[in-house]
């Protein structure tokens, strides 16, 4: 939709040129400000458009349009942009038409907000991005964040059984993709295979993914991708509403609620506030032919946000709270390697059950809680300055099946018990356009301190890191362009026992970052370019992790020697767009990394009193990452869409010449997409499709325990419909994953050594959006 | 300008007022020591006494010790059990970690928690036989204390491994996860 618009407006402009040449005798202008009309902040990049002269022209940064060259006559403006409801207006111009301010409202509805297909560029960004907002937000809520990005084209889901689901992107996962939660940089143990992103998807208005290494603007490590999750912010808030939403899903018997009542007071009209929570529910998921043990989870969370925005500045308070109980599915805990290798060879789990919702040993509970306080301050005609703190506390338990001692109070003591806490801090200042340069200059870091008190497997630390960034941005008709320039040192100090001594370890990095991009934009495509460099600094488990993985049964050594790793990284995407009917986007990518810290086995397997366990130790490669994601829709018959999907990753080890393990196969999708019916703005509209993952084939055998396995075809189906009760609009999905109930395993997610993958998963979801009180908020105009 | 530099001055103060109560309730500490593994359950030393319940042949042990737990330095004791044929010997487990001074006895643990532990041996002899001679409040078997028969001579192994079964033990070795699990080479000479 976004891409339409440019490219429409690019043809109307070529347009006007033509019709100013020919109707040189008008000399009319029309010129004003677009406002928004709770705050009255202008809007930059609407879009102003004469109906009848078909020619419009963006605003600028001050929200202002000027249209030259009218001739006198009754014309209608059309006035679009993104986040606001689009306008029009009709008015009589006899003489040139100065300062008109036009209000627009924001979107207060999700339901009529445009629609943004997982594959659809941000206009107005250089780089290149995907977008899950509107109804795919929708159809994904009531699962996992991890679950939900797997609508990403080229982002798959690490998992551990079915509720820890970790993003990986091109190949990449945990301490190799930023996740920025509320602009704050989410800081939980990310480090760990199976610890998942400890965010409640339901309090996200959209959920954004930039692949590969595209952007400085967060930190210097972001080697394999981006993940901003965002609120819907404390400004567009009009009046006083809300939203309920629901969801049941049919395997694992899982429930989940979620409310949001948000609102702007009357007397203090700058202020807005907001309420959200969640309750979420599972027991033991079964597969096609049996329950697995222990697989449930329950999900408690809430957030709280005042937003007070006055007319040069605005502030916002937030704060959430997370917090979960997961069951690690009871077969996959193991003491040493014979119970691996005796897990393995059975055909069905020996820890058998039923179904129930009750939570045992071996199980995690995470609490995370987050705290922001943001400033924007528009500093007179210089620009904006930005101001963040946030705060983050994480506290992880893992309980373990292996021997544990009781605790007074009869419950088992945790295995691994981690606290961490992060301040993170971010002062940008954004300056304003000068000669077609848009840009932003900050300074961001964060400072860190983890502290153990169960086993051994990290060290306690206190991490102070920070960063220098510049980003530039210039456009000029079909071109744009961005660089950017990063310092970063990361700087920390560990505590550990060695041998009965108290240890003390002090670390330093420090290095530059830096990124280019171009877009330009032809009559029906658009190309990207994009190359930079950043690097990574080693994280403490790869430094120091000593000890028994029981998930895995390994022995995993840390190295205290390793260096940070960098990597030089090249993309290019072709966005393809013709007549609405075929939206066709391509991407080639290359990422190499010189150091990649790797987990590589060892000889010979430790000895301990528990039996022989395999041994890993990090050590630093080559590698070399590339490969291809393509998807495209097209409309097939009448207003019938077929979508297609398909990204392939390879990764190859250049220090040993062979490729490296746990990377994502080649995965093909299709869907069909088809209205039934529509009628008094009530629509339903079905969708049919098809995945086939197929066999990693790019591993040796004898790289891990168990040969991956083979590919597999899901089937999933879901009916969407948007409907109008007593005039209020309500979303309610019907659907289902694995229809044909296949029995399959997949190769991202550990537990595939022991069981099937999950069967037939009915499931229904529901939006109810409701206003509070009669007191809406009127437009001016 | 005065009054820009005004609205600064009180935008700032208010972020400093903010960020300071998120600080107080936030920062009440840097690290702590952290707890000293040699402090945790650690089981570094398996004995297992074997005596002659006819009072005929000489009590005999066998010892596994590995002092700085898993990893670093490998154990330090891995004995061969050492049987006479033709015996029936009562044998009896003891657990310790001797990281502790004096050292942890864990088998008491281990019967305090009987219900959920549980002692398997495996050989593949047909010149010996083990038997579990202890029960937990189940009534299901434990296996620190048990009997073992020698018959001929010969030489074999015995596999011992202590499953952890929390709301899982039936008295079958399945499910659970392994504690313990060592192989003696068994000598009945």
């Amino acid at each position: 939709m976004s891409y339409l618009n440019h490219s429409l407006i690019f043809w109307l402009t070529l347009f006007s040129i033509s019709v100013r040449a020919q109707i040189n005798k008008c000399q009319l202008s029309i010129s004003g400000k677009i406002v928004e009309s709770g705050t009255g902040s202008p809007i930059p990049d609407a879009m102003v458009m004469i109906k009848e002269l078909q020619v419009g022209k963006y605003t600028n940064e001050q929200g202002e349009y000027t249209l030259k060259n009218v001739c006198p006559g009754n014309y209608t403006l059309v006035i679009k942009h993104l986040n606001h409801e689009e306008k029009t207006e009709s008015f009589v111009v006899q003489q040139t038409i100065k300062s008109k301010v036009i209000y627009m409202a924001c979107h207060t509805d999700s339901l009529h907000e445009i629609k943004v297909k997982g594959a659809k560029l941000h206009w107005e960004d250089v780089t290149v991005s995907n977008k899950i907002q509107g109804n795919d937000l929708f159809l994904s809520s009531g699962q996992s964040l991890g679950k939900s990005l797997e609508k990403v084209n080229g982002v798959y889901s690490l998992s551990t059984g079915n509720n820890i689901n970790k993003p990986v992107i091109r190949g990449m996962h945990s301490n190799r993709v930023l996740i920025m939660n509320n602009e704050l940089r989410q800081e939980g143990q990310q480090w760990g295979n199976e610890h998942a992103p400890e965010i409640d998807q339901y309090m996200a208005k959209e959920i954004e993914v930039v692949k590969g290494a595209q952007t400085i603007r967060y930190g210097s490590d972001i080697i394999g991708g981006l993940i901003l999750v965002n609120p819907k912010s404390m400004k567009l808030i009009e009046k006083n509403a809300g939203e309920l939403n629901l969801s049941g899903f049919s395997n694992g018997r899982s429930i989940g609620a979620s409310a949001l009542i948000e609102g702007r007071l009357k007397k203090w009209h700058s202020l807005t506030w907001r309420l959200q929570g969640t309750y979420k529910r599972a027991g033991n998921a079964r597969t096609p032919d049996y329950f697995l043990k222990n697989t449930g989870m329950k999900e408690i969370n809430y957030s709280a946000a005042l937003g007070y925005q006055k007319k040069n500045w605005d502030l916002e308070v937030f704060h959430s709270y997370f917090n979960t109980d997961i069951g690690i599915f009871a077969g996959s805990h193991i003491g040493n390697l014979t119970d691996l290798y005796n897990a393995f060879e059975r055909d069905r789990p020996i820890d058998s059950a039923g179904f129930t919702y009750t939570i045992n040993l071996p199980y995690q509970h995470v609490l995370h809680q987050l705290s922001k306080a943001k400033l924007n301050y528009k500093l007179g005609n210089w620009g904006t300055l930005h101001l963040l703190y946030g705060f983050q506390k994480n506290t992880r338990k893992e309980f373990d099946k292996t021997l544990q001692a009781k605790q007074n109070d009869g419950t088992y003591k945790p295995a691994l018990n981690f606290e961490l806490n992060t301040h993170n801090f971010d002062v940008t200042f954004e300056h304003k356009t000068i000669n077609r340069f848009d840009g932003n200059i900050g300074v961001n870091g964060f400072y860190q301190t983890n502290n153990y008190y169960g086993s051994y497997f990290i060290p306690n630390y206190q991490k102070l890191t920070g960063g220098l960034y510049w980003v530039e941005k210039w456009h000029k008709h079909a071109l744009s362009i961005e660089g950017g320039l990063r310092y970063d040192i990361n700087q920390f100090e560990i505590q550990k026992w060695e041998n009965n001594i108290l240890l003390n370890a002090a670390h330093g990095y420090q290095g530059l970052a830096a990124t280019v991009a171009a877009r330009y934009q032809f009559p029906f495509f658009t190309i990207h370019l994009n190359g930079g460099t950043v690097w990574r600094a080693p994280f403490v488990n790869e430094l120091y992790s000593f000890g028994v993985h029981h998930s895995a049964a390994s022995f995993e050594i840390g190295d205290r020697t390793l260096i940070p790793e960098r990597n030089y990284n090249a993309s290019m995407t072709i966005d393809f767009n013709y007549k609405k009917k075929t939206d066709l986007e391509w991407t080639f990518f290359s990422n190499y990394i010189k150091n990649y810290i790797n987990l590589q086995p060892q000889l010979p397997a430790t000895l301990t009193i528990r039996g022989a366990f395999p041994t890993f130790r990090y050590s630093q490669i080559d590698a070399h990452f590339y490969g291809t994601e393509f998807s495209s829709s097209s409309k097939v018959y009448k207003s019938i869409r077929f979508n297609t999907k398909a990204n392939l990753t390879i990764a190859q080890n250049l220090s040993s010449q062979s490729f490296l393990v746990g990377i994502p196969p080649l995965r093909i999708e299709s869907e069909l997409e088809m209205p039934l019916y529509a009628h008094n703005q009530n629509t339903i509209e079905a969708k049919l499709g098809t995945s086939y993952t197929f066999r990693q084939n790019r591993v040796a055998d004898s790289s891990d325990y168990v040969p991956a396995p083979e590919g597999y075809v899901l089937v999933q189906a879901d009916l969407l419909a948007n409907w109008h009760v007593a005039k209020h609009p309500i979303q309610i999905n019907v659907g289902g994953t694995n229809l044909l109930n296949t029995r399959y395993r997949d190769y991202m997610n550990r537990n595939r050594y022991f069981v099937n993958e999950l069967g037939r998963n009915i499931y229904i979801r529901l939006k109810i959006p409701f206003d509070v009180g009669k007191h809406q908020h009127k437009t001016i105009s | 300008m005065t009054h820009t530099t005004k609205n600064i001055f009180t935008v700032v103060t208010l972020t400093g007022l903010l960020s300071l109560t998120l600080f107080q309730t936030s920062c009440k500490k840097k690290t702590t020591t952290p707890p000293n593994p040699n402090e945790e359950e650690l089981i570094t030393t398996f004995k297992i006494t074997f005596t002659d319940s006819a009072g005929l042949q000489p009590t005999t042990s066998a010892m596994y010790r590995d002092l700085d737990g898993d990893g670093g330095v490998g154990p330090s004791m891995f004995d061969s059990i050492k049987l006479k044929p033709n015996t029936t010997y009562s044998a009896s487990i003891l657990l310790l970690d001797e990281t502790k001074t004096p050292a942890d006895t864990i088998s008491n643990e281990v019967l305090e928690e009987g219900a959920e532990h549980l002692f398997c041996f495996t050989s593949p002899a047909s010149n010996l036989t083990i038997q579990r001679t202890d029960k937990d409040v189940n009534n299901l078997e434990i296996g620190l204390q048990s009997k073992w028969k020698t018959m001929g001579s010969g030489n074999t192994t015995v596999q011992i491994v202590l499953r952890h079964q929390p709301d899982a033990k039936t008295g079958a070795c399945e499910p659970g996860a392994s504690d313990l699990d060592l192989t003696f080479q068994t000598l009945i000479q």
